[in-house]
C-alpha cells in the first residue's frame, strides 16, 4: 500500500463494496470484511442488508437469466434473498458469502427450470467448445487456395483513428450494449460478468459451474459478437450507429 | 555490406506488410539486394507459422495471460509483424474498454427493497441496526 493510501475505514460497506471487483472473498482482508459484514447481518444491521441486495442483486439476476426469463429471474433472486434470510444463522462461513449465495440463487433457478418444463440451458455450456464459430467473418481471411491462406484480405479498419473515440461515446456503449442483449443467454451471462461487473475468470466459472475452459469460450464468442458489433456500428455515418431498424 | 548495398536503402522485413510502407521502393530494392530478400523470406516463414485467421481465436486467451510461454511468443512475433493482426487487438482492447462503461445496473425498486426488510426485520426479530 502506498504511504499515503488511505486505508478503508471498518465500517458498513458502502453499497458499492459488495459484489465489486476484486470483493472475491479471496484475500483475507476481504474474509475480514465478508465476516463482519456475516456478524452485523446476525445482528439484523438492515444497511448492511441492504448493501448486501444491492452489491449482490445484479449478478445473482444475471446468473437466474442463464435458466429463464427476466421475471422469473426476479423472482429467483427474491426467493434467493428469502433463503440467505433465514439461513444466516446456519451458514458457517466454510464456504465464501459469495459462493453461497450463487449455490443458493442456482439451486433454485434450475429446480424452477424444471419445475416449469424449461430446457435448463446446460446444453449451452458443454457444447460451447464443440462448435466451430468463428470470432470473425472468415470471408476477411484469404481462402484455402491463396499462398497466404487465413491471412487478412484487408486489415481492419483502426479505431483509433475514427473521429473523438467513436467507441467510447454514449453511442458505442448503446452498441455494445444492444449487442449484448442479442448474445445467446451463456455468452451474455459470462461477459457481462466478466466485462461490466468486472468479475474475475475464476470467479465467473465458480460462481456460474463451469469450467475455465467453456468459461473463456462463451467469454472470447460473446466478445467476439460485441467487438463486430461495433466494428459494423462505427463504420456507420454517425449519427446512425446502432438505430433500430 | 553498405547501406545501399541494392538500389535504395535496404528493406525493414519486420515492416514490409505496414500499409505505410512504400511498396514500390521497397521492392525495387529487393530486386536488386539478395540479402533483403533473405530477411523477408524469414519474415515469411514467421508469419506462415501462425494464420491470422488463427490469432483472432486466440486473444482472449491471450488478455487473460492464459497461453503458455510458447504460444505467448509466438503471438508476439506474429503481432510484430502483422499490422492487421495489432488493429484487431486493438479493437478488442477498445471493446472492452466499451464494455467497462455499461453502467452496472444496482437498482432495486422500492417494493422490492421494503418487502426483503420486512423479511429480514422479523426474522431477526425486531432488532435494529
Amino acid at each position: 500500500m502506498p504511504p499515503h493510501a488511505v486505508r478503508e475505514p471498518a465500517g458498513i460497506p458502502s453499497s458499492g463494496a459488495i459484489g465489486q471487483p476484486g470483493d472475491s472473498g479471496g484475500s483475507s482482508e476481504s474474509r475480514a470484511r465478508e465476516l463482519d459484514l456475516l456478524e452485523r447481518l446476525r445482528a439484523g444491521d438492515e444497511h448492511a442488508f441492504v448493501a448486501l441486495v444491492e452489491g449482490y442483486g445484479p449478478s445473482l439476476h444475471r446468473v437466474a437469466r442463464m435458466y429463464g426469463s427476466d421475471a422469473v429471474a426476479d423472482e429467483v433472486v427474491q426467493e434467493t434473498w428469502i433463503v440467505v434470510i433465514k439461513g444466516l444463522d446456519r451458514f458457517e462461513g466454510r464456504s465464501s458469502l459469495r459462493t453461497w449465495l450463487f449455490g443458493i440463487a442456482k439451486n433454485i433457478a434450475r429446480s424452477r427450470g424444471q419445475r416449469e418444463h424449461r430446457l435448463v440451458p446446460m446444453s449451452a455450456f458443454v457444447d460451447a467448445s464443440e462448435d466451430r464459430e468463428a470470432a470473425v467473418d472468415p470471408g476477411r481471411f484469404r481462402s484455402a487456395d491463396d499462398p497466404w491462406a487465413g491471412h487478412w484480405r484487408s486489415y481492419p479498419q483502426r479505431w483509433d483513428e475514427l473521429p473523438e473515440q467513436r467507441y467510447l461515446s454514449a453511442e458505442g456503449v448503446d452498441v455494445a450494449r444492444r449487442a449484448i442483449e442479442g448474445l445467446p443467454s451463456a455468452q451474455r451471462e459470462v461477459v457481462s460478468l466478466r466485462d461490466i461487473e468486472g468479475w474475475s475468470s475464476e470467479e465467473v466459472s465458480v460462481s456460474l459451474g463451469i469450467s475455465p475452459g467453456n468459461q473463456r469460450v462463451l467469454l472470447h464468442r460473446g466478445r467476439s459478437k460485441v467487438r463486430a458489433a461495433l466494428e459494423a456500428g462505427l463504420a456507420a455515418p454517425a449519427g446512425s450507429a446502432g438505430r433500430r431498424v | 555490406m553498405s547501406a545501399l548495398d541494392g538500389r535504395g536503402p535496404h528493406v525493414d522485413p519486420e515492416h514490409y506488410y505496414d500499409e505505410a510502407t512504400d511498396k514500390a521502393a521497397a521492392d525495387a530494392h529487393l530486386a536488386t539486394c539478395k540479402s533483403c530478400r533473405e530477411r523477408l523470406e524469414e519474415v515469411h516463414v514467421r508469419l506462415r507459422d501462425m494464420p491470422c485467421s488463427e490469432l483472432v481465436e486466440l486473444v482472449t486467451e491471450y488478455l487473460d495471460e492464459a497461453v503458455d510461454a510458447r504460444l505467448r511468443a509466438r503471438i508476439d512475433d506474429h503481432l510484430r509483424l502483422c499490422e492487421g493482426c495489432r488493429s484487431y487487438l486493438d479493437e478488442m482492447r477498445a471493446t472492452l474498454e466499451t464494455l467497462g462503461r455499461i453502467p452496472r445496473d444496482t437498482h432495486l425498486p422500492d417494493h422490492v427493497r421494503a418487502a426483503l426488510l420486512a423479511v429480514f426485520r422479523e426474522s431477526r426479530g425486531g432488532i435494529t441496526g
